[in-house]
């Protein structure tokens, strides 16, 4: 039985790319770093989203804020009761939260309120946090704080407390009664939990304000109906619901924009002028030899099935070269430098591990874009000159 | 065997101009016979043989090679048809220069995929009746020009061809080189097979193993 | 097959066996995912702590349009995070009161 692959026209494909070495090695080294790159910071925000999605059922189903001439300000409490007389409303709760900005570092901690350490929770934040004792968190009236602001504080001489500034100049001395779990770090890095008291007291804020009311929903289908009565109900208030909160998710790395848009323009950039190249003719060298193939019988067939083999060893060895390489730097190595494009130059930069989330899509998509290309910028001017006779070629 | 039947030629040279290279040329070469074509450069030999080949069609006229019309062949068809039957020896050899001696004997034979066992045993008899065989993995560049005449030769004997086209094939080789060559083409003549050679050498004019002698002039036969 | 062949092959092989190894070894790993759930219900609040540049690059879920220019009145971006996280759609979906009026009517 013939086999079904010709070994000795794959010998002859692989040392014909070996034949022309140096400008092989360049093309596959060239693709290869972009597949690298694309791939990779592809990989990054992907983990990034997953690990936003994996949080977004947590998320509450409305958020309520209220405007004034476009800027947030403050709501007054007197509102949750006709906001908890609106059908369907199973609660609503006032928040509490804003910036501290520590002028030491030059940092903005997230300050974030909660009515108080209840009992029920205990296990919850045992759970969450290092170091933590919570009957001293609630004799204290202490704060738990992200792995992040602990080391700022450490950074600036504060060991187990921290002086807040008060607006009216005065301070406000806080224990730091637990630290939140490495695990957690892309979400509570820069997070100091307190009660809502003690919050209020920080921000100069009224006993009868808060910052946005929470709103919890029985029916989740209702939420877009609740959402507009709630607008009807107070002109002046934005509504945050949780579909709009999942689709500023999935609008994070849009490819239309920032990076993503010069990334992608630069490496399509690159890989055409490639292309043109290949695709613009090939050498005198290879139409002598495609001649010569075809004077000693070989068919328009066998020099294009050749030339298949050629470039898709060729591209698909650069492809999965760079995946290997991507998938290693990425999720083994942590991406050292291309991690920081995303993380910026805060000071109150977490030290993360990116979440392992592969999709299949982008990848297929950057293999179909690159090696069915490349294998077609090599083939048709090959055909081109094989469908000459082969006379007029090796003249 | 071979037969030309009021073969014309023209090459286009251009958008309008055209040059006539064969001009109603009849031609006959029989089973078993060896055949010079000799004229000087540009009379139309190498045009010849090219169609002989299935490399080229004509104009006008016909190419009946053991009974096949090669000249209304489809390409596919023509190549399986050089594949077959035709061990073309070209002027520079055109062998690939970086495979090595055994690479470049087995490319006629690479697309029909081949039995490796038989391969072998084929490859070795070649390279041994050619007293090769310390060469058979020696890159083609590194081998001295008589080698690669040889390796050239073996190339066109791989497919057991029943027509063998030499072209002008002692234009690039000095006196000591073109003897050794008429020596193997001599061996090579059988009653088997057919062969048809181009050159305006005058060591081919006076060969006792050629059957007949065609003069070609300016695409004419002058002299039968 | 010649020896370079058979390099190039066992070279696509083995970088094609080495990626699903990587695959399969990190999708097997335990990232313990229900610590994060548990704090986001404790907390509330949306988006990660990746860049605290501005608020409105860290929340940038919730922010509205003029915590944009609340450190300066010039559209100052802070590169690279703005360059990468481009501003929320809510943000650019705010609707006016006139069309709200309008509803209740």
């Amino acid at each position: 039985m013939q086999n079904k692959i010709n070994r000795f026209l794959l010998d002859f494909s692989v040392l014909s790319i070996f034949r022309r070495g140096s400008k092989n090695i360049f093309i596959f080294f060239v693709f290869t770093l972009l597949i690298f790159l694309l791939s990779s910071i592809l990989f990054i925000s992907n983990s990034i989203k997953s690990e936003l999605d994996t949080t977004l059922n947590e998320l509450p189903d409305i958020t309520v804020q209220r405007l004034q001439a476009g800027r947030a300000i403050n709501m007054p409490l007197s509102r949750v009761d006709r906001l908890l007389a609106i059908e369907g409303v199973k609660a609503v709760i006032p928040r509490v939260w804003g910036y501290y900005y520590f002028a030491n570092a030059g940092v903005n901690f997230s300050v974030v309120g909660i009515d108080s350490f209840e009992d029920q929770y205990r296990d919850l934040y045992s759970k969450l946090c290092d170091k933590f004792d919570f009957d001293r968190l609630k004799k204290d009236s202490g704060m738990l704080v992200g792995v992040g602001v602990k080391k700022i504080l450490q950074n600036s001489f504060y060991g187990d407390y921290f002086n807040f500034v008060k607006p009216d100049g005065g301070l406000t001395k806080i224990k730091i009664d637990g630290v939140f779990k490495g695990d957690t770090k892309l979400e509570s890095n820069d997070i100091i939990l307190l009660t809502s008291q003690k919050a209020r007291e920080i921000f100069g804020m009224n006993k009868n304000e808060a910052v946005d009311f929470v709103v919890k929903v029985a029916n989740p289908t209702e939420i877009p109906n609740i959402a507009r009565k709630i607008t009807t109900l107070y002109p002046d208030s934005r509504v945050v619901t949780k579909e709009d909160l999942s689709i500023s998710y999935q609008n994070l790395f849009d490819y239309k924009s920032g990076l993503f848009l010069a990334l992608f323009v630069i490496s399509a950039f690159t890989f055409f002028m490639i292309i043109y190249d290949k695709a613009s003719g090939i050498s005198s060298d290879e139409k002598r030899e495609i001649g010569i193939l075809k004077a000693v019988g070989w068919k328009i067939d066998d020099i294009l099935k050749e030339k298949f083999y050629e470039a898709f060893i060729l591209s698909f060895a650069s492809f999965v070269t760079a995946l290997c390489l991507s998938l290693f730097y990425v999720y083994f190595l942590n991406a050292p430098l291309l991690k920081n494009i995303f993380i910026g130059y805060s000071t109150l930069k977490p030290a993360f591990d990116l979440p392992f989330a592969f999709d299949f899509q982008t990848n297929a998509i950057i293999f179909f874009l690159t090696v069915p290309i490349y294998i077609a910028a090599t083939i048709i001017p090959s055909w081109r000159v094989a469908s000459m006779d082969a006379d007029e070629v090796m003249r | 065997m071979i037969e030309l039947k009021n073969v014309t030629k023209e090459f286009k040279i251009g958008a309008k101009d055209k040059v006539t290279a064969l001009k109603d040329i009849n031609l006959h070469v029989g089973k078993g016979e060896t055949v010079l074509l000799k004229g000087p450069s540009g009379s139309g030999k190498s045009t010849i043989l090219s169609l002989i080949a299935a490399l080229n069609k004509p104009t006008s006229g016909e190419v009946i090679v053991d009974g096949k019309r090669v000249s209304k062949l489809a390409d596919n068809f023509t190549a399986l048809f050089r594949r077959e039957n035709i061990g073309f020896i070209f002027q520079r050899y055109n062998l690939i220069p970086t495979l090595s001696a055994k690479e470049n004997v087995i490319v006629p034979l690479i697309p029909s995929n081949p039995d490796p066992i038989k391969l072998e045993k084929r490859l070795q008899e070649l390279f041994s009746s050619f007293s090769l065989d310390s060469k058979m993995g020696v890159i083609v560049k590194n081998l001295s020009g008589g080698e690669q005449q040889r390796v050239a030769i073996m190339r066109s004997l791989i497919n057991n061809p029943t027509i063998i086209i030499a072209d002008e094939p002692t234009a690039n080789l000095d006196k000591k080189l073109s003897l050794e060559f008429i020596e193997i083409l001599r061996k090579l003549k059988s009653s088997e097979n057919s062969i048809v050679i181009a050159s305006h050498d005058p060591l081919f004019f006076d060969l006792d193993f050629i059957d007949r002698q065609i003069d070609i002039q300016n695409g004419e036969i002058q002299c039968y | 097959m010649s020896f370079k062949t058979k390099f190039v092959l066992l070279f696509i092989l083995a970088t094609v066996l080495l990626i699903s190894i990587e695959t399969i070894y990190l999708s097997v790993q335990d990232k313990n995912s229900i610590d994060k759930r548990l704090f986001v219900r404790l907390v509330t609040l949306p988006d990660l702590a990746i860049s605290n540049e501005t608020h409105y690059v860290r929340h940038r879920s919730l922010s509205d349009t003029f915590s944009i220019f609340s450190n300066s009145p010039t559209l100052s971006e802070n590169f690279p995070s703005t360059f990468v996280y481009n501003y929320s759609e809510i943000q650019k979906n705010l609707p006016s009161r006139i069309e709200v009026a309008k509803q209740d009517k």
